[in-house]
């Protein structure tokens, strides 16, 4: 991996907005160090004339999230995958995105912890969280693009970020999920260059 | 007018647009009620619309407020009414709506909170633990039997595997059996799925358990339903063999997997509402607040809104009473509309214009009778004739400016003032009021009569006339005094009388006088000469004294003459100081002892007088002094002239002083008189040629004597025509040029 870089991935008028919201309705604590999404490692590698990665995903969930999922709630986990086009004066256009969709569940009744791949549909089942958060962060060899699609001589940025939400509520709850931030933790966005 | 229209319009426009903002925020609120993603989309819309639509009203009550403030502080009319009105608005809206808050609140908060039962929990616990327990014992049948199956294995090689599990997987009812091998290498597999599925290996968790010499069962969720999943070390014959596992997958019955599916779903269910509970409180407390918040702002300017609106036509109506205080009649209110406030108005307005009307009318009579006013006015001080009215307490109401020049003072600052207070040093005034008093206390409002009133200037005659004014109860309101000094009138007639006589004195005396002196004088002639010296002597005496006598006679007939006589006046340019020192300078002669003293006003350079006349004024005068000084020491005799243009009229005062014994005070109005003298010489003709003299000029003459002793005699002529005519037409009073040279 070459180059991480790491940015604000949360759109700055929305995080303004919603600390007024917070800070006006409830008083938000700031996230304790030992909670959040890390990426540890990242590395893109050409095999086959394809363009895969290799991850490896630290998600220390916070309290709110551990309470939900031992509530039996379904933890939503979003991995966007982005490439872009590096320009030297204009902004960087979006040329390829990917997102891998997971859900962490516990399920009672067997004391197991699901983790299901929402885009292959895969399930595996873990006899502790830990087992399958460990699950959830590894990614290995996970098909990007195909080299064929890059422009020769073109610069090209991956960025990536991975996001735990607890289910998608309704009704009133939904304003909860967006007032409180202890209910979705948004890691960095992680950028390397794409090295060919 | 139109500025403050659109500004209220704008405003209007202003909260109505915030209104809207915020009541579609709270229709995109409730829209994303039944979808989450929807609110995810329009969330920041939400909040955009929120945040804008409280501000617009936020900033128009804090607007409202600041105004409201600030015309309470300056007592604008109204402004307290709409305080009020707010106040009151305020109140009817916060107190439902925070009660309604209140109890909504509570009730979600132990609406929700009913929803969770201890039984009902401890119940799905126990249902669930019983589920847990019966699969649990399956699970154990389904260990054990993978046990028996390994223990079956032992010692057999990879190659007879396939064909053992197969028969194995039959008899013991297992989804699937696999043997793998150190690194999850599949030796073997008997599968009732299909091929195309990949075996479901197993995974580091349970190779992890088995390196450690511990079976491995799990209850797995499957996509429908449950399998078992068991796994156990095949045992070896040789401690150095290969590890070996028996992975096998068990189905759980479609019943008791939709029983416990069932009772799993209620649990986490229930877990899952007991986990939001508290949250979807907060959510809802948050939304009702978001409501409430709305509402309150709602009302808080409908408030203002409603409050200024009722107050505006009483406001308007304030503002017309002020104006009407004012005197503005031409304040027509507009018409708020059709309702009570509407009429009032209405009424506002009609009884302006009744006001006025009754105003113009009162203003058109005043002016009528101001006119009047003014028109008498001009006729009472045209009036030689004083009027002066006053009160039933004899305060002085009104007085014209002859009957201030007759009495010698100015009334202008004596209206109000009692008569008797002003009378103080003016005795004519206080002589004027004895004749009045008398005839008040005899009963006798009504009265004519002519009195005599005397002053330092000499007597003055009134013809004096009051009337009363119609008052209450039969007493008289007022009174008007009208007087008219006739003093010279009958002065004049005095004179005229005196005229005649003398023409009579002329024409009846004068004729016998020359032949009774040709007679003596004959008789002596004839006879002197005859008789003896006795008789001689006798006649001689006799005829002297006739002709004596006679001559006498002749000068005082001729001094008569002179009086009644009234030649042309011949009027020229006269250098009046110049006629003086020409006319003193004759009597500065050794034989009279007297100083002449001559006091002349540069300023007084000519005059426009009849000379003869004027010369024959000065020897008069002269005269008449050096006669009342004969045997007096130190006698002085001092001449003055003095110029005035007092009241725009070119005149001169002539003072001739002497310090004689003067005159006594009863002989001061009419010294001027024929025959009226103190000296033993002197015909008594001087100061009354004097006077006759000087009135043909249109002047006045007057004696007074002096404080020091002696007599002055002032003179005052005009200078020119104009002053010649004004003072003959007695534009110009003798007592008002007094008071100026007061």
């Amino acid at each position: 991996m070459r180059r991480v870089e790491r940015r604000s991935g949360v759109s700055a008028w929305r995080l303004a907005a919603a600390a007024l919201s917070a800070a006006l309705l409830l008083h938000a604590g700031d996230a304790p160090a030992d909670e959040g999404i890390e990426v540890r490692n990242a590395a893109t590698r050409l095999q086959g004339g394809i363009w895969f990665l290799d991850a490896d995903i630290a998600y220390r969930l916070n309290e709110t999230a551990l309470e939900a999922i031992e509530s039996g709630l379904v933890l939503d986990v979003e991995l966007t995958i982005r490439l872009t086009q590096r320009r030297r004066i204009i902004w960087d256009p979006t040329f390829a995105e990917l997102k891998q969709r997971y859900e962490l569940q516990y399920h009672a009744l067997t004391e197991r912890y699901i983790v299901r791949n929402l885009n292959s549909g895969e399930q595996a089942t873990f006899g502790s969280l830990a087992a399958a958060v460990e699950q959830l962060g590894t990614l290995r060899s996970l098909p990007i693009i195909d080299d064929a699609l890059l422009s020769r001589g073109e610069r090209y940025f991956i960025a990536m970020r991975a996001v735990v939400d607890i289910k998608q509520l309704g009704g009133p709850l939904a304003l909860i999920r967006f007032l409180w931030n202890d209910w979705r933790i948004v890691g960095d966005w992680v950028q390397w260059r794409l090295d060919r | 007018m139109a500025t403050g229209s659109l500004k209220r319009w704008s405003l209007a426009t202003l909260a109505l647009l915030g209104l809207a903002l915020l009541v579609l925020a709270l229709l995109f609120l409730a829209s994303t009620v039944e979808n989450a993603d929807r609110f995810g989309e329009i969330y920041n819309w939400i909040f955009m619309l929120n945040l804008a639509g409280a501000s617009i009203l936020l900033a128009i009550i804090i607007s409202n407020l600041v105004r409201l403030v600030r015309e309470y502080r300056s007592q604008v009319p109204g402004s307290r009414l709409a305080s009020r009105m707010v106040a009151i608005f305020i109140g009817l809206a916060v107190l439902p709506l925070g009660l309604v808050y209140y109890f909504s609140v509570q009730f979600i908060s132990r609406g929700i909170d009913t929803w969770f039962d201890v039984n009902i929990e401890a119940g799905l616990g126990d249902a669930l633990d019983l589920s847990r327990a019966t699969l649990e014992s399956r699970m154990r049948e389904h260990l054990d039997a993978t046990r028996q199956i390994a223990d079956s294995l032992r010692g057999r090689e990879n190659r007879e595997l396939a064909t053992q599990l197969e028969a194995m997987r039959r008899s013991s009812g297992a989804i699937e059996l696999t043997v793998v091998g150190q690194s999850s290498r599949i030796i073997a597999l008997s599968s009732e799925r299909s091929i195309t599925e990949l075996p479901g290996a197993p995974t580091e968790e349970v190779m992890l358990q088995i390196r450690q010499g511990r079976p491995f069962v799990s209850l797995d969720p499957a996509r429908d339903g449950y399998v078992v999943r068991a796994a156990t070390a095949i045992p070896s014959m040789h401690p150095l063999d290969e590890l070996r596992i028996l992975h096998a997958l068990y189905p759980v019955p479609e019943r008791v997997g939709l029983l416990a599916n069932s009772v799993q779903e209620a649990y986490a269910q229930y877990r899952e509402l007991s986990f939001l509970r508290a949250p979807f409180t907060r959510s809802l407390t948050l939304t009702l607040t978001l409501v409430l918040l709305l509402s309150l702002l709602m009302a808080v300017w409908g408030a203002f809104f409603f409050a200024r609106k009722l107050t505006a036509p009483i406001q308007t109506l304030v503002a017309g009473t002020r104006a009407v205080a004012k005197g503005d009649f031409d304040t027509r209110l507009p018409m708020p509309a059709r309702d009570e406030m509407g009429f009032l108005v209405h009424s506002f307005n009609d009884m302006i214009t009744r006001l006025a009307g009754a105003r113009e009318l009162a203003r058109q009579s005043q002016q009528a009778v101001e006119s009047q006013r003014a028109y008498l006015a001009v006729i009472l001080g045209r009036l030689s004739t004083g009027v002066i009215s006053l009160e039933r307490d004899w305060r002085i109401k009104t007085a014209n400016e002859a009957a201030g020049a007759i009495l010698g003072v100015d009334f202008e600052d004596a209206i109000g003032r009692p008569l008797a207070e002003i009378a103080g040093d003016r005795p004519l005034v206080q002589q004027l009021i004895d004749v009045g008093q008398g005839h008040l206390e005899a009963g006798d409002y009504e009265w004519r009569e002519q009195i005599v009133l005397r002053g330092e200037a000499g007597r003055r005659v009134l013809m004096c006339a009051c009337s009363a004014l119609p008052g209450e109860d039969g007493e008289p309101g007022g009174f008007v005094v009208v007087f008219d000094d006739i003093t010279a009138l009958l002065q004049a007639q005095r004179d005229a009388a005196w005229g005649e006589v003398a023409r009579r004195l002329a024409h009846e005396i004068k004729n016998p006088l020359t032949p009774i002196q040709l007679s003596a004088e004959r008789i002596r002639r004839r006879f002197l000469e005859q008789m003896s010296d006795d008789d001689a002597q006798v006649l001689e005496r006799a005829t002297r004294t006739i002709v004596q006598q006679v001559e006498a006679m002749k000068e005082m007939v001729n001094a008569f003459s002179d009086y009644a006589r009234a030649p042309d006046m011949e009027i020229v340019s006269v250098d009046l100081n110049h006629l003086v020192i020409e006319v003193a300078e004759l009597y500065r002669v050794r034989e009279i002892p007297v100083a002449i003293d001559l006091s002349l006003d540069p300023l007084v350079v000519a005059v426009e007088a009849d000379a003869g006349r004027l010369r024959q004024i000065l020897h008069n005068l002269i005269r008449n002094a050096l006669e009342a000084l004969e045997g007096q020491d130190d006698a002085v005799l001092r001449i003055t002239t003095r110029g005035t243009e007092e009241f725009e009229l070119r005149a001169v005062f002539i003072m001739v002083e002497d310090n004689g014994p003067g005159i006594p005070p009863d002989s001061v109005d009419r010294i001027f008189d024929p025959y009226v003298t103190s000296k033993p010489k002197g015909t008594g003709l001087g100061l009354a040629i004097v006077k006759k003299l000087v009135e043909e000029h249109g002047g006045w003459v007057e004696a007074s004597n002096r404080a020091e002793g002696g007599l002055r005699i002032t003179i005052a002529l005009p200078a020119d025509e104009d002053a010649r005519s004004a003072m003959l037409r007695r534009e110009i009073r003798a007592s008002e040029f007094r008071r100026a040279h007061a």
